[in-house]
């Protein structure tokens, strides 16, 4: 009888209770978007991925509209245009607005996948502790425009995405490793970006932006997994990783 | 046929595929399809895989030394089993040897890519190797067991 009580006791409790942990509840929170009159936020899609070092990714595109607002900052994003649209892969699940020139938070959306993942993902990004020790850097105004502008281009040069990788001080997006064409059919080469800013919180009124663009090179022979990085790659997988960043930079220069 | 022809010959069969194997592996190492830890992780794993059989081998080779056993004729029923034990080593070098072939052939092959051929190589050499290590047996006792009962 008393484990029939308890039975009945569970049961009753287990509505109150969410499904999953790590997920918001519905009630009072933002999950995939947002209005307001002032304000409208709209996830097109997300996927849970699983980057190779096993942590949790969000893979996310989302549109966005605030009016009274000459600019704004999303986190790991940076400054950006009142109006626009990102598609990137996260490693937090949510969004966050923010006004740009007292930095409070005017939203917060949480994402909750809606496509369902087939496989493990195990995407490959290049990380800050691998990256060449030499960098490219530039100027970009107005600074607003930027993180359009950035992740625009690599989206184009690589377009199975890349990741909002930020710490406390700087903005980062890493992408993952396209193959370079090099004159060695021995050889397979390939270049991972890292576009590296930091965040200009106190926004009003900045211009311009400073970013660097630091790149991870490797090569391989043909049948081997064995690679050599940066320095020690080929003189023709140098030559060819040197062409693609001055395609980068070129690109990243303003009137461009 | 002597006993110490008959060994040579036994000898001679794995002595050569291990130079086979491992001239194809140098190949694709000059032509650069291989890095430098490759080269020293499939040289390593073809001296191991043929390390026990060449050791008996040429071991079996110097302890006949100077006895008259060596010098002295095989009869013919030794020799079929010689023979038996020659085709059974034969097949055990060339499983290991086709796939060494292809290899080669794919490092001769500048539109051929496979990042994981190397690590494929050396788990096809260890497997099969061991799997199939029946075959040489035969080879193995000839070289060493046959010598008493010829007496």
């Amino acid at each position: 009888m008393r484990q029939w009580i308890s039975l009945a006791v569970v049961l009753a409790c287990a509505p109150a209770f969410p499904a999953a942990p790590n997920e918001p509840a519905a009630v009072g929170l933002n999950v995939n978007g947002a209005r307001s009159a002032n304000f409208q936020v709209t996830v097109d899609s997300v996927r849970k991925l699983q980057l190779s070092d096993s942590q949790d990714a969000f893979d996310v595109t989302y549109h966005y509209a605030f009016k009274n607002h000459d600019s704004l900052v999303i986190d790991g994003v940076g400054l950006v245009t009142p109006e626009g649209g990102f598609h990137y892969t996260s490693k937090t699940p949510q969004i966050a607005f923010r006004s740009a020139g007292d930095d409070t938070e005017l939203v917060k959306i949480f994402l909750r996948p809606t496509d369902a993942t087939m496989g493990s993902g195990d995407a490959e990004y290049v990380t800050p502790d691998l990256v060449a020790k030499t960098a490219r850097t530039g100027v970009w105004r107005p600074a607003k425009t930027f993180p359009d502008k950035a992740c625009n281009l690599l989206q184009r040069y690589y377009p199975q995405g890349y990741l909002l990788n930020p710490d406390n001080v700087t903005n980062r997006y890493s992408t993952g490793f396209r193959p370079l064409a090099v004159d060695d059919p021995r050889i397979r080469a390939y270049i991972g970006l890292m576009i590296e800013f930091s965040p200009p919180f106190a926004a009003n009124g900045v211009t311009e932006l400073p970013f660097q663009v630091r790149y991870e090179l490797r090569e391989r022979p043909r049948l081997s997994n064995e690679y050599r990085y940066n320095d020690a790659v080929s003189p023709k997988a140098q030559a060819a990783g040197e062409a693609f960043l001055n395609d980068v930079m070129k690109a990243l220069t303003p009137g461009k | 046929m002597k006993r110490l022809t008959s060994q040579l010959w036994l000898t001679g069969i794995f002595l050569l595929g291990l130079i086979l194997a491992e001239a194809a592996v140098v190949i694709a190492y000059v032509r650069g399809s291989i890095a430098d830890a490759d080269i020293e992780r499939l040289s390593t794993t073809l001296l191991k895989t043929y390390a026990v059989p060449l050791a008996v081998a040429i071991a079996a080779i110097f302890a006949d030394g100077p006895r008259q056993s060596a010098e002295r004729a095989i009869g013919q029923a030794a020799l079929r089993k010689m023979r038996l034990a020659a085709v059974l080593a034969a097949l055990w070098n060339l499983l290991l040897l086709w796939r060494t072939g292809v290899f080669l052939m794919r490092a001769l092959d500048p539109a051929s890519e496979n990042p994981n051929e190397v690590a494929q190589l050396e788990h096809y050499i260890e497997r099969v190797a061991e799997l199939s290590s029946f075959l040489i047996a035969a080879a193995l006792v000839w070289l060493f067991g046959e010598r008493d009962k010829e007496r």
